[in-house]
């Protein structure tokens, strides 16, 4: 069952399609939300994120893709949330996995990559909102430009920019590659 | 756009996104629990605004005591939905390090599967590598071989275990706060200090079968690029860090 059929199926009543769809959506959305400043509530606006966006199905266009526009529902609850709390969206992630601390051949490297991987993060996370937002989506999340451009509800010259402007200030700050 | 210009950065931040681990409920959870919130009375509100079609199956009234239990279970998915955080994890070989993972202690205290009481030879011989004996420490009162594979010695409250790393972890410990452990170098070779008592648990050779060990105390781990050591029970990074440098 593609997106399409269930997206059609679930429009006709047919809870199991939508189920199925927001099962196979939820470990991204998951990672969106968090991303973009959900932080422990994730879990919340993700759920709120998949009610919303059944109810909302009538007026999704079923040429369309799913993935951003349920993305941008992901995203405009992360707002609303951050919104209410009053608080700046921020990348509440952290790094996850290390790469294996035992390069046998280069374990002083290995420590000075993992170093500079936790200032790059660092600095992504001290980037102005909608510079981080942009590159969160283009590279954490590894969205299209155009898909960025949906779920950040933004043109596209703008997703260009921004991403543009964030890299600009991401050099500036950890400098050229160390890798 | 030169975005060529940025082509080491972006492929860094990929990498760098590549690396990070959000951890969330279980798909399946998530959907049940989606499934249950629009299954709750409210159709009006809740069903697709598609006016030509009807919902497969007609959402009657809720009797009060299946209202009742319906509630019940949303608050019981909400509960486990909230305990989700971010996980980082760690790798030093043969061990896997969870931080930001609170897990339920074990109450009781087991040795690692198969555990037997050997000497030197028998050890190397069963495991087949040469275990390695600190200095600063002398000979050790025990030593055993468990799961055909990890060597543990043992003196005073201390114990230091060693095994053939790979690249699955043998070891997996879990600590509950987010704090992460020191990075260390142990004779150049990369490990991590973790000061805190926390959960461990030994994963079986070749089915994967989890059985928790006990709390463990302080523990210094490190690897070089085959063998994975784990000393537990020196009090300081200092004196565990000249206990690991002595091995010989």
């Amino acid at each position: 069952m593609d997106d399409a059929e269930a997206v059609a199926r679930s429009l006709a009543g047919d809870l199991s399609a939508y189920e199925a769809l927001v099962a196979r959506y939820s470990a991204l959305a998951q990672r969106t939300a968090a991303m973009l400043g959900a932080g422990d509530e994730a879990e919340d606006v993700v759920q709120e994120a998949f009610v919303k966006a059944y109810r909302h199905l009538a007026s999704f266009r079923a040429d369309a893709p799913f993935r951003p526009w349920l993305l941008r529902i992901v995203a405009n609850e992360t707002h609303n949330l951050t919104r209410s709390r009053g608080r700046r969206s921020e990348l509440t992630v952290r790094l996850g996995a290390q790469a294996p601390v035992t390069a046998p051949d280069d374990p002083e490297g290995t420590a000075v990559a993992s170093d500079r991987r936790a200032r790059l993060l660092e600095a992504v996370r001290k980037l102005p909102d909608r510079e981080r937002e942009a590159v969160v989506c283009r590279y954490f999340l590894q969205l299209s430009e155009a898909e960025t451009a949906q779920v950040l509800d933004c043109p596209l010259g703008s997703v260009k920019s921004r991403t543009h402007r964030g890299l600009a200030r991401l050099r500036e700050e950890v400098g050229g590659s160390g890798l | 756009m030169d975005s060529d210009d940025f082509g080491d950065l972006e492929r860094e931040l990929l990498a760098l996104g590549d690396s990070l681990e959000v951890t969330g409920p279980p798909p399946a959870e998530v959907a049940s629990a989606v499934r249950a919130r629009l299954q709750a009375p409210d159709p009006a509100h809740d069903a697709p605004a598609s006016p030509a079609v009807q919902p497969e199956r007609p959402v009657k009234p809720l009797s009060k005591v299946r209202r009742w239990q319906l509630v019940a279970a949303v608050v019981v998915l909400a509960l486990a939905l909230t305990a989700a955080a971010v996980v980082w994890v760690l790798r030093s070989t043969g061990v896997e390090i969870r931080v930001n993972d609170p897990s339920p202690s074990p109450t009781v205290t087991r040795e690692i599967p198969g555990a037997r009481s050997a000497d030197l030879e028998e050890a190397a011989r069963q495991v087949g590598f040469t275990p390695k004996v600190p200095a600063a420490l002398g000979e050790p009162s025990e030593i055993l071989v468990g799961d055909g594979r990890v060597v543990s010695m043992f003196w005073d409250h201390v114990r230091l275990d060693q095994f053939a790393g790979g690249v699955s972890p043998m070891f997996v410990k879990q600590l509950g706060g987010p704090e992460w452990p020191e990075e260390v170098l142990v004779n150049g070779a990369h490990g991590w200090w973790i000061a805190e008592a926390h959960n461990l648990t030994y994963v079986t050779k070749g089915n994967g079968e989890t059985t928790p060990l006990r709390v463990a105390d302080s523990t210094l781990v490190w690897g070089d690029d085959v063998t994975g050591y784990r000393l537990e029970g020196v009090k300081t990074l200092q004196d565990a860090h000249r206990i690991a440098t002595s091995l010989r």
